[in-house]
């Protein structure tokens, strides 16, 4: 009982924290962005769970391609953030590190399609 | 009754201090109308829950008849078990601290990217919209991922935090 007071008022301190947050800072959407911060630490559990299950089967994660313009995007956002609050450039990673990944499980996907064909072409 | 609920406070002692803390701070701070240092305010509560549980270990240390020294009773080395837990506890508080840095710098990237959104949607003179639909959805796309990182580092360091006092109040109510 007292783990489980504890665990319900270590989410209801995070949700009252974040919330508190997102609605003093947030300018646009505030309500859906209040409801995306309750719901994330489910969300990463149940990612966690997905990867989790999917390594015990051997199987990697499906991985989409990294949308065009996000790293302007990106650069947009940074260009931003030196605005609202200064300090040294920080130089974007997400689009690019998303692509390369996007790229390596695609050329992995590539010699898995190649070696199957060798195989059948080897059986003909 | 007093004892009933001094008991309760006691043997709960985790969940009221996060409580307590969380809202007064708020609360203080937003009485000097200094919006920049709420949200360092509301931030750095985890860190300072973290030198709430300090206190407690430190507090005790110095008393022979204390808590932990009761604890670690059966120990031959209770001086050096005190010390191991001032150690986790020291290495807990650079932890979260270290947490608290990249949830600020995922916060700010928040604020930006929600800024952005907003500066699209009604361009103030000298403001430019963005040119393409693409990029407002791309930019919330952003959006999102910082604000699921900064919720994501603020949970966890709740979690290790209020994990660490969870166990540091069971040893102060159980003497």
């Amino acid at each position: 009982m007292h783990f489980l007071i504890e665990v319900v008022a270590v989410y209801a301190i995070y949700v009252f924290g974040t919330s508190l947050l997102i609605w003093r800072y947030g300018t646009k959407d505030r309500g859906p962005s209040i409801v995306v911060a309750a719901v994330a630490p489910m969300l990463f559990l149940a990612a966690f769970g997905k990867l989790f299950a999917l390594a015990l089967f051997r199987r990697s994660p499906a991985i989409h391609p990294c949308p065009v313009g996000l790293k302007d995007a990106e650069l947009l956002v940074e260009r931003k953030r030196q605005q609202m609050f200064g300090g040294e450039p920080l130089e974007p990673h997400f689009a690019s590190d998303w692509a390369r990944l996007y790229e390596k499980t695609f050329e992995e996907e590539a010699e898995r399609v190649q070696a199957f064909a060798r195989r059948v072409l080897s059986l003909a | 009754m007093i004892d009933w609920v001094g008991g309760f406070v006691e043997h709960n002692l985790v969940v009221f201090v996060a409580i307590v803390l969380l809202p007064l701070k708020w609360i203080v701070v937003r009485l000097w109308k200094d919006a920049e240092a709420e949200a360092v305010a509301l931030m750095s509560v985890p860190e300072d829950i973290c030198y709430v549980a300090l206190g407690l270990v430190m507090g005790d240390m110095i008393n022979n008849a204390g808590s932990f020294h009761k604890y670690f009773g059966t120990s031959k080395h209770i001086s050096i078990d005190i010390g191991v837990t001032v150690a986790i506890n020291v290495g807990i508080a650079l932890l979260v601290h270290r947490l608290s840095q990249a949830c600020a710098a995922q916060f700010r990237l928040w604020r930006a990217a929600d800024n952005t959104r907003s500066t699209n949607d009604e361009p103030n003179s000298g403001q430019v919209a963005l040119p393409l639909p693409d990029i407002a959805d791309n930019v919330t796309t952003i959006m999102l991922r910082h604000l699921f990182l900064f919720s994501i580092g603020y949970a966890g360091q709740l979690v290790l935090v209020l994990g660490w006092l969870h166990w540091v109040a069971k040893v102060v109510a159980n003497t």
